[in-house]
Parts: structure tokens; C-alpha cells; sequence
């Protein structure tokens, strides 16, 4: 999981999270960002709110992050769904090494999460609304 | 080895080379401390004047290669024009450093004297010729100039190639062949201890934030639409054309002639002795410089022609607004432009015809003096959404939610509107978003921007192919290690 275009690595707590993400349900989303000599992708925070504007509430304006967020949504007739969205975050004001960073390493943390269902590619807030990640998420099949 | 560069201080060099442009800087810096042109300058040289230069080089020091005629009179050369046929073989001062002998300037084979950078293009001499190191695709095809282009811009950077790890870049249409010998030039020209070769659309793509975008480029010689997903290019999806920035000054070319009252040709500044002002649309009031029209070639008038013509379409150009609409064009506003010779005139119509070598190439497609025949042009927009229809249903929105437009004919008034205007009819369904940076240097040099972010990385260390990898493998480990 090293080979990324950038050489930067997946700390183990990355996957830990993810885990308990996937299995336990009691995680909601996960907020990773890069570590402050950016050689690692490592997790800023995780939370058990299923609040979505919360979520977006923690996405800073000016710098670029990655995020899990588990989306449930009712699908009609067919009761509830789960499906597990992956976030690049990186708004256009962001510096342009922090957008160099993130975009360059995204492939080594993707690759490295299993069971992902959508990705979003989030430059502004529009890009990462509620109905814009619903319609993504309830147009994907699997 | 390549352990050695721990931290994010590795000092890197980056070249970026364009087909008209080469970019050289340290990695780590926001922009590139050298700018060159990607052409170079030569002359034939004969057998005793080879004898002599490389005499002087094994018997004298570097600083002495260069006598006799030395800097006054090249001083001379630029202010008065006082040049003299006997001085061809002589070097110019800027070209040749310590670091690098006249001796590699020269080609022996060809019987070729090699002037590279902006001296060496720009100072006139008798008989001297332009050429480029790169094919018309842009793929680097004459190994020595590309060296020399290459010692060049190390030497204004002032720096010791054999001391720094480099970074270049290739297009995304490389050949595997061109790789290798690029890899060739950086370990056994240039020496360096460490080298990668990064693809520009994948470094202008990371540079804007996206590892998944429709990157478009817009250069001088080549115009691309490139799917670009998760960091790497969509090789199928690959649309290039020749309809770029050099093609909208070649039509602006034929319009003067074809129809600009008093226009009598392009005049570059070198052939320009003194001009008067004159009236807008009459014929220049110019003296030339008769010493020098006898040894000038056709490729140095016509460099220099298209420099003009540059300066001209950077000045004038602009995009029409809606789809061509030759009536509406008319009714746009004029421009003035003055040329080297004294010439200057209003123009409106040619501004905005010339610019629709992008957008609609079958205007020109027919004009052989506008775009090479044989091919087929697409317009822009065409272009960007055979690109996109290449690839799988599920990337599709995310690229047409990003695309990403950089290059230097990227900067025409009005490209990005009309882009989206047209996508709007074309695509009604997708939600569509250009993004070209707004900073200068971002567009114009973001895939050197990119290399040189990734280069300084201090994770990025254990990608370079050292020194010692590419004595054990040879050059096609770059194959292997640099997707």
C-alpha cells in the first residue's frame, strides 16, 4: 500500500478505524488528513453522529482532508441502505502543495479500504450536499 | 541509495520541456527560475573550425574558449549590427559556461554548431537556421540538442546536475523508446545521481487538486483532451490535435494577408532598422536592415515571424462568445495592434476568426497554410467529449464535473465560457464544471508546479531511480518504475 504517486504512506490506525467503521456501526464517519511531516495518511477524527451537517461542518474551507462517511438512506419500498462514501476533499482556495498532497497519495488510502461504495470528488460545498451525495450514492448499484 | 535524501530538503532540479518553452527550478519553489525556448539555433561548421574549437577546449581553460572575438563585439553585434561574415563559428559568450564546452555544441556528424537558449535563438548571425529537439507530436527525437537544452537550463540555474536527483516530465503520448532515451540523456549526459520521468497531464491533474479529472491542455504546437482517473491516464481515451496556439497565430497570419489594407508582411524586430509612425492601415514606413536579409534563412524569419504573431494573438485574440457566427463577430469591437515594421491597424473579425481554430477547425481544415493537411480536426468541445465517452459510464460524471483546463493558449479571452457554453448543448444531462486556475504561473507552468511539489516531498525519496538501479538495469528500468 506504499505505492502511491507521492510515496506517502497509510498509518495501521487508518485501517483500524475503517474496521470499526465497517463492522461495528457505531462509527459514522472518519476524518483522515496527513500527518504534519506528510509522509502518512493518519485519522484527525472519527465520530458516532449521524448528523450530516455536522459531518460537512468539519470539512475546513481552505484545506484539503479525506473522509469516510457512512450514508443510510431509505430506498422506497426497500427499507433502509447503508453504503459507504470515500471523500477527497480538496477546495479550490486550498494551497496548491495541499492539493499536490492529497491528490497525489488519495490512491494509497483508497486502495487500502475495502468495501467502499462511492466516491465523491468534493472541490466545493455544493459538490458534497446531502442531495448531491444522495443521488450519487442511490444511483450506484452495488 | 536513494535513502540518502531523507527529509523534504533533497534539493531536486525539475525540467519541464515544452514544445515551445522549457521550464527549469528547484523543486520546492512556486515557480520556475528558468524559462527558455525549446528551439534552438544552429549553423553549418567546417572540418578546421571542429579542429580548432576542440583544440581549444583540450588545451585551455573553459574561460579561454572562447577569445579573439569575444563580448565587446558581440556587444556590438546587438546595438550597432556591425557582425562580420568570419564570426559564425564562434560561440556566444551566454552559451557556452564553464560547465559546459563549446565542444558540446557541436555535431560532428552533421557538421552542425549548436546556439541554444534565448541568446542563442535571438542574436542574429549569418545563415543560421531553428530547429527544435521535438517532433511535431512533441516527443523529444534529436537526442544531443535536447541534452544541450537541457546543460542549458542547468547552467542558468547555476547548478551541478551530478549533485541533484532530477525530475522531467514527457507527454502522456510518450513512446517507450522516447523514455528510455530521455533516461539516457539524465544518467549519461547529464550525470545526474537520480532521476524520474513524471507524465505532465497526471502532475497538471494532481496540481489542481484531482487525482480523477478530463485534464486539457492547450499548448503551442498540441491541443489534448486526457481522462485522468485516480491518478492515472485513460491511454484509450487520449484525444491530441495540432490545432493550437501556433495554428490561431497561423490563421491570424493569413487573415493579414488576406484582406488588412497596407499589411506587407510580418517584419520581425531584427530586420527592422528604424520605422516612422504611420497612419492605421497604410503601408509601413520601415528601412530594413539590408546587411542582414541576405543571410537570413526562411526557419529564422519564420521563428521569428510566429513570435510576432504571438505578441499579436496574445494582444488581440479572443474566443466568440456563442457558436461561430461570422455576422456576430463583425459586430464585436476592434483592437489595435502595431507591428515591429510601424504597421497597425484595427482589427475585429480576424481576432475572433483565428481563435475558432479551436473550437471550429473546419473553417481552417482546408487552409494548408493554417493547419497541416491530412488530418482530422476536431473542435474543442468535440474533442472533451470523445474523451469522456471513452470511458466506463461510471467515471463520466466525475469528468465532466472536472474538468481542468491549463496550457498557455488556455489564457485566450472568453475560452472557458464558451467551453461551457457548448458542453451546456452538448451534454444537458451532466452538471459540468471547468476549472482553469486563476494564478498565472499555475496554468501556464502547472506541470512543472506539479514536479516540483512532488519532487520536494520527502516521501517521494524512495521513488527515484538512482544511479546505481540504472547501472544494474539500464535504461528501460524507467518502464518498470515510472507508470
Amino acid at each position: 500500500m506504499t505505492n502511491s504517486s507521492s510515496g506517502v504512506k497509510v498509518s495501521q490506525e487508518c485501517l483500524e478505524k475503517f474496521q470499526e467503521l465497517k463492522l461495528g456501526k457505531k462509527t459514522k464517519y472518519i476524518i483522515y488528513t496527513l500527518s504534519p511531516d506528510n509522509t502518512e495518511i493518519v485519522v484527525e477524527k472519527t465520530s458516532a453522529s449521524a448528523d450530516y451537517d455536522a459531518f460537512i461542518a468539519e470539512l475546513p474551507p481552505t484545506d484539503c482532508r479525506y473522509a469516510i462517511y457512512d450514508f443510510e438512506y431509505e430506498k422506497e419500498g426497500e427499507g433502509k441502505r447503508n453504503k459507504i462514501c470515500f471523500i477527497t476533499w480538496s477546495p479550490d482556495d486550498s494551497k496548491i502543495k495541499q492539493k499536490m498532497l492529497f491528490a497525489s497519495s488519495k490512491d494509497a488510502l483508497r486502495k487500502a479500504l475495502v468495501g467502499i461504495s462511492s466516491e465523491i470528488q468534493g472541490t466545493d460545498f455544493s459538490e458534497v450536499a446531502y442531495e448531491t451525495v444522495l443521488e450519487k450514492v442511490s444511483r450506484s448499484t452495488f | 541509495m536513494p535513502g540518502i535524501y531523507g527529509g523534504d530538503e533533497i534539493n531536486a532540479i525539475v525540467i519541464d520541456a515544452g514544445s515551445s518553452s522549457t521550464r527549469a527550478g528547484w523543486a520546492g519553489e512556486d515557480q520556475p527560475r528558468v524559462l527558455v525556448p525549446s528551439s534552438y539555433a544552429w549553423t553549418t561548421i567546417t572540418d578546421d573550425e571542429i579542429n580548432q574549437i576542440e583544440q581549444e577546449a583540450s588545451y585551455q581553460s573553459p574561460q579561454h574558449a572562447n577569445h579573439t572575438t569575444s563580448p565587446p563585439s558581440q556587444a556590438k553585434v546587438e546595438s550597432n549590427g556591425q557582425d562580420q561574415d568570419g564570426d559564425t563559428s564562434m560561440a556566444e559568450p551566454e552559451s557556452t559556461s564553464p560547465q559546459e564546452p563549446a565542444l558540446s555544441l557541436i555535431d560532428k556528424e552533421t557538421k552542425r554548431r549548436r546556439f541554444v537558449g534565448d541568446n542563442g535563438v535571438n542574436l542574429w548571425k549569418q545563415g543560421l537556421e531553428i530547429a527544435t529537439p521535438f517532433d511535431e507530436d512533441g516527443i523529444v527525437s534529436e537526442l544531443p540538442a535536447f541534452q544541450s537544452l537541457c546543460s542549458h537550463s542547468l547552467d542558468l540555474l547555476s547548478c551541478d546536475p551530478s549533485e541533484h536527483p532530477l525530475l522531467m516530465t514527457e507527454p502522456a503520448w510518450n513512446t517507450k523508446e522516447a523514455r528510455e532515451r530521455m533516461t539516457e540523456v539524465a544518467f549519461e549526459g547529464l550525470q545526474v545521481p537520480a532521476f524520474y520521468l513524471a507524465n505532465r497531464t497526471v502532475l497538471s491533474s494532481f496540481a489542481s487538486g484531482k487525482p480523477t479529472s478530463l485534464l486539457v491542455d492547450i499548448g503551442a504546437s498540441t491541443i489534448s483532451a486526457i481522462p485522468v482517473v485516480d491518478g492515472f491516464i485513460l491511454r484509450k481515451g487520449i484525444q491530441k490535435q495540432s490545432n493550437a496556439g501556433d495554428s490561431v497565430s497561423k490563421a491570424l497570419l493569413w487573415s493579414l494577408k488576406n484582406g488588412a489594407a497596407g499589411f506587407k508582411g510580418i517584419t520581425p524586430q531584427f530586420l527592422v532598422k528604424s520605422k516612422a509612425a504611420c497612419d492605421p492601415g497604410t503601408e509601413p514606413l520601415v528601412k530594413l536592415r539590408e546587411d542582414r536579409i541576405q543571410g537570413t534563412t526562411e526557419s529564422y524569419k519564420f521563428y521569428h515571424s510566429m513570435r510576432v504573431l504571438n505578441d499579436f494573438k496574445e494582444a488581440t485574440c479572443q474566443v466568440l462568445d456563442i457558436p461561430w457566427d461570422e455576422g456576430q463577430a463583425r459586430l464585436r469591437p476592434t483592437r489595435m495592434f502595431e507591428f515591429p515594421d510601424g504597421y497597425n491597424n484595427a482589427f475585429g473579425l480576424e481576432r475572433f476568426k483565428a481563435a475558432e481554430t479551436i473550437f471550429s477547425p473546419q473553417l481552417w481544415s482546408s487552409n494548408p497554410e493554417v493547419l497541416s493537411q491530412g488530418k482530422q480536426y476536431e473542435g474543442l468541445t468535440q474533442m472533451i467529449l470523445n474523451a469522456i465517452n471513452s470511458t466506463d459510464v461510471d467515471s463520466r460524471p466525475a469528468l465532466f464535473g472536472n474538468i481542468v483546463c491549463v496550457g498557455g493558449a488556455s489564457f485566450l479571452p472568453g475560452l472557458t465560457d464558451r467551453l461551457s457554453y457548448e458542453l451546456g448543448i452538448y451534454a444537458p444531462n451532466q452538471k459540468i464544471k471547468i476549472h482553469s486556475p486563476g494564478n498565472t504561473v499555475e496554468r501556464k507552468h502547472s506541470s512543472w508546479l506539479g514536479g516540483s511539489i512532488l519532487s520536494s516531498l520527502g516521501s517521494f525519496h524512495q521513488l527515484w531511480i538512482s544511479k546505481q538501479e540504472y547501472d544494474e538495469h539500464g535504461p528501460s528500468i524507467v518502464q518498470a518504475r515510472c507508470k
